[in-house]
């Protein structure tokens, strides 16, 4: 009896120390699937994407502002008839114009409540957040989030969430943040916007976007679009590649190591034509881009190290074709 | 009655028949299915005495033909043989497979209400008590509460003699031994103490014997009596004795050292010492393949974790843990929700308690009324309490998954409902921290648990690699050559190649 007493008392004294802190009824709450931020005229505009519990409208959009991100989210509890549930919010799409300031808004958003770092980030191209999340009926956020599903093989698009942001801003310097548009009222993944020290540098097309993936070893696979050589056409997928970058004297090394399987050809190709039409292909965009990224000032987006000099940089490509699919060795 | 209980054990006959008589009445009282037959022998009248006998446990066939017949014919030539008449009418008159003779007429009433029949003789200080018993019982069924597909399909009746037969046909080895004990001071229940005694610890069975002696109570009328009164634990919501309806389960419990006890008027046996793991296992993993008896094994194992942690988890997750739930589910589960006025804790515990309600009734009902019960709670109070907005869909998918993993392991089933009630009341109070303190708790409980000296939790996370052999899984009998070594150490080996 004393044990159970005892027992007992230690229950009772968890609970009133400890318990109860984070505690919070399911149906007291309103699920937030995603946001939009975007800013005009110094305020903070937020569209909160929230599935609605009835049958007949898939999603509802709170919309909200306010100074700060966080400010604008304080405001939206006197809009939503229950307290907002950030823990599986999983896209967020910036407005352009937040670009320049993207420090002090993940903050803002970090120190928010159930916030957690793995939302994924999207940049509005073009167009404004709200009016990508207005795009269609459905849950765009949401739509979103399955896009980065289905690119999940070819690494074109890759959602980066908040903590891989930190994460290859602390190891290159420079990163790429997936940007979305909207064209004849569709959404759609459209490239990526360089973020270079905490500021935007540029864009990247989705082309782009894969030959980065390629050499810094990101991507694990992709299709190459169509290539035209003297005896017909050929797309490939990306099967595995390995990219090694290395510092030399007399500049930087960029050797590539891929295997690449025909997706579709057409004419009658060699194993050997193709190999040539692949490797040219991947040096030739690898060499644009890094003209590129040299010109515009783009920034490390190769992570070739700070003393890289894009100009004077030499690329080593060695295609392998895997027959999986029907071409030659 | 006119003389005082505590007298009873001290009283003896005086060797006058009629006075005799009288003590036995007056102790007697008024009960009438007792049944005073005088008689006097034919060829010496001289020779007079009185047959007693209760009418409701007997054989009068034996009485009439091997008791009443014999006494009044036999020849008084056994008289001038100069022994005590008593000990002479015992050895060459009464024709009854067990006779003794006795002066206390206490333990000469206790033998009556067991079916014997007393004579009582003129001119003789003690009384013969002749086997005449004869009982209505229900015949040898099939096991109600551990049937099985496989194997024997024999359950213990309530009759003492026919489970030690049971029993004892299954063991033929001299070294099978019963030791009786009378507990109970005015129920005055045999109770047998069953072992073999080349195999079991001579410290188990001491301490069992001197157990069974250290207490004094009315009445034993189930061996949960008995278990109660001799567990290291008697306490602990924990059982730390077995208990079988199933005579090969006590006599592979007996291979393996550990000890049965029987109790008159039961249809299950003790078995002692009782180890944690023996609630996952069953004599049906014996007889199936042993893959597939493992495969059952880690069944219960993974049963008894969903019955006592799912209630609390799912509490903690959509309290606490949101984030741990898809966001599909969560969505799901938000519209199942909306509607539903109490917190999700409470939500559960007015379930469970539902679900303890059903079960219960069901079990206590005849069972014809029990399937209707069975079947209005789960469709008609199920439908009805979800449209009611009372409680979630999920909700009763959680406790019917429980209650349905819970029956795989029936005999902790009280534990279950403990152990899934106090996980159930730390997860709403901590998440899933409470819930890992509740597992923590009971972990450090049962540890500290033991059986007859044999650490409860023995096997449970085997420390060798002979201990594994029949913990988790049960690998092939081959492979069994030792027996479990925390229960004992005189006899280790069980198997072995000739």
């Amino acid at each position: 009896m004393r044990n159970v007493l005892k027992l007992a008392s230690c229950i009772f004294a968890i609970s009133i120390l400890f318990g109860c802190s984070d505690y919070s009824e399911l149906n007291m709450q309103k699920l937030v699937n995603g946001a939009g931020i975007d800013k005009k005229d110094d305020e903070i505009y937020v569209s909160i994407v929230s599935p609605t519990l009835s049958e007949e409208k898939e999603r509802e959009i709170i919309k909200t502002s306010g100074k700060s991100f966080f400010d604008a989210v304080r405001n939206a509890a006197s809009i939503s008839d229950k307290k907002l549930y950030w823990g599986h919010a999983t896209v967020l799409v910036m407005g352009e114009n937040l670009l320049s300031e993207m420090d002090t808004l993940l903050d803002s958003i970090l120190r928010a409540r159930d916030v957690y770092p793995d939302i994924a980030l999207v940049v509005a191209k073009g167009t404004d957040a709200e009016s990508v999340l207005n795009a269609g009926e459905g849950d765009v956020t949401e739509s979103i989030y399955n896009m980065f599903a289905n690119e999940e093989n070819s690494k074109r698009f890759q959602a980066l969430r908040i903590w891989e942001l930190f994460r290859e801003r602390e190891e290159f310097g420079v990163c790429v943040i997936p940007t979305v548009s909207i064209e004849k009222g569709e959404i759609f993944l459209s490239g990526g916007a360089v973020i270079n020290g905490g500021k935007p540098s540029g864009y990247l097309s989705g082309e782009e976007v894969l030959i980065r993936s390629l050499v810094t070893d990101k991507g694990a696979g992709g299709y190459l679009p169509m290539l035209s050589g003297e005896k017909g056409e050929v797309s490939f997928e990306i099967l595995a590649r390995e990219g090694k970058k290395k510092e030399t004297e007399t500049g930087n090394e960029i050797s590539l190591r891929i295997t690449l399987s025909p997706a579709e050809v057409r004419g009658e190709m060699s194993g050997e034509e193709m190999k040539k039409l692949g490797e040219k292909y991947i040096k030739e965009e690898t060499k644009k881009l890094l003209e590129r990224a040299s010109r515009e000032n783009l920034g490390d987006i190769f992570a070739l190290g700070k003393s890289a000099d894009y100009n004077n940089t030499e690329i080593f490509c060695e295609v392998r074709i895997s027959d999986i699919l029907g071409g030659e060795k | 009655m006119g003389i005082e209980r505590s007298e009873l054990p001290t009283l003896s006959f005086s060797g006058r028949l009629s006075e005799d008589i009288a003590l036995m009445k007056e102790i007697l009282g008024e009960d009438q299915t007792v049944i005073f037959r005088p008689f006097e022998n034919l060829r010496d009248g001289n020779i007079r005495g009185c047959v007693i006998f209760t009418e409701l446990l007997v054989n009068n066939i034996v009485i009439d033909q091997n008791v009443v017949r014999p006494l009044l014919e036999f020849s008084s030539v056994i008289k001038q043989r100069g022994k005590p008449l008593a000990e002479e009418l015992a050895k060459c008159v009464i024709c009854t497979d067990e006779v003794k003779t006795g002066k206390n007429p206490y333990d000469a009433i206790t033998s009556i209400f067991i079916g014997d029949t007393v004579i009582l003789l003129d001119s003789c200080p003690e009384a013969i008590v002749a086997n005449s018993k004869k009982y209505s019982i229900r015949s040898v069924g099939v096991p109600e509460t551990e049937d099985s597909v496989n194997g024997p399909k024999e359950a213990f009746t309530e009759l003492i003699v026919t489970n030690l037969s049971l029993l004892r046909r299954k063991v033929k080895d001299a070294n099978l031994k019963f030791r009786f004990f009378e507990v109970g001071k005015i129920s005055r229940t045999r109770v047998c103490l069953s072992y073999i005694d080349d195999i079991a610890e001579e410290s188990l069975i001491k301490t069992i014997e001197e157990r069974l002696s250290t207490f004094e109570i009315d009445s034993v009328l189930d061996v949960s009596y008995i278990s109660e009164l001799i567990s290291d634990n008697p306490t602990s919501p924990v059982d730390t004795m077995g208990v079988t309806e199933r005579p090969d389960v006590v006599a592979a419990r007996l291979f393996e050292g550990r000890c049965a006890i029987f109790v008159d008027g039961t249809p299950f046996a003790l078995t002692a010492p009782y180890l944690f793991l023996e609630n996952f296992q069953a004599n049906e993993d014996y007889y199936e393949n042993f893959w597939f008896g493992s495969f059952l094994r880690l069944l219960r194992f993974f049963s008894f974790f969903i019955a006592v942690s799912l209630p609390g988890i799912y509490v903690a997750l959509i309290s606490y843990h949101k984030e741990m739930i898809p966001r599909a589910l969560l969505i799901s589960i938000a519209k199942s929700r909306a509607a539903v006025p109490f917190p999700a804790a409470l939500e559960m515990f007015i379930l469970l308690l539902m679900f303890d309600l059903l079960r219960e009734s069901g079990v206590r009902l005849p069972k014809a009324i029990g399937v209707t019960v069975s079947t209005v709670g789960a469709i008609v109070l199920g439908q009805s309490i979800v449209s009611a907005n009372i409680v979630s869909a999920e909700m009763i998918i959680i406790v019917a998954i429980c209650g349905i993993a819970s029956f795989l392991t029936p005999k902790l089933e009280g534990e279950i409902i403990f152990l899934r009630l106090l996980l159930l009341l730390l997860s709403s109070m901590l998440g899933i921290y409470g819930y890992a303190i509740g597992v923590v708790m009971f972990s450090a409980y049962i540890s500290s648990l033991t059986s007859f000296g044999v650490d409860f939790t023995a096997y449970t996370i085997p420390r060798t690699k002979a201990g594994g052999k029949d913990s988790f899984i049960r690998v092939i009998r081959s492979s069994l050559t030792t027996r479990p070594y925390a229960i004992q150490k005189k006899n280790k080996t069980r198997f072995r190649r000739k």
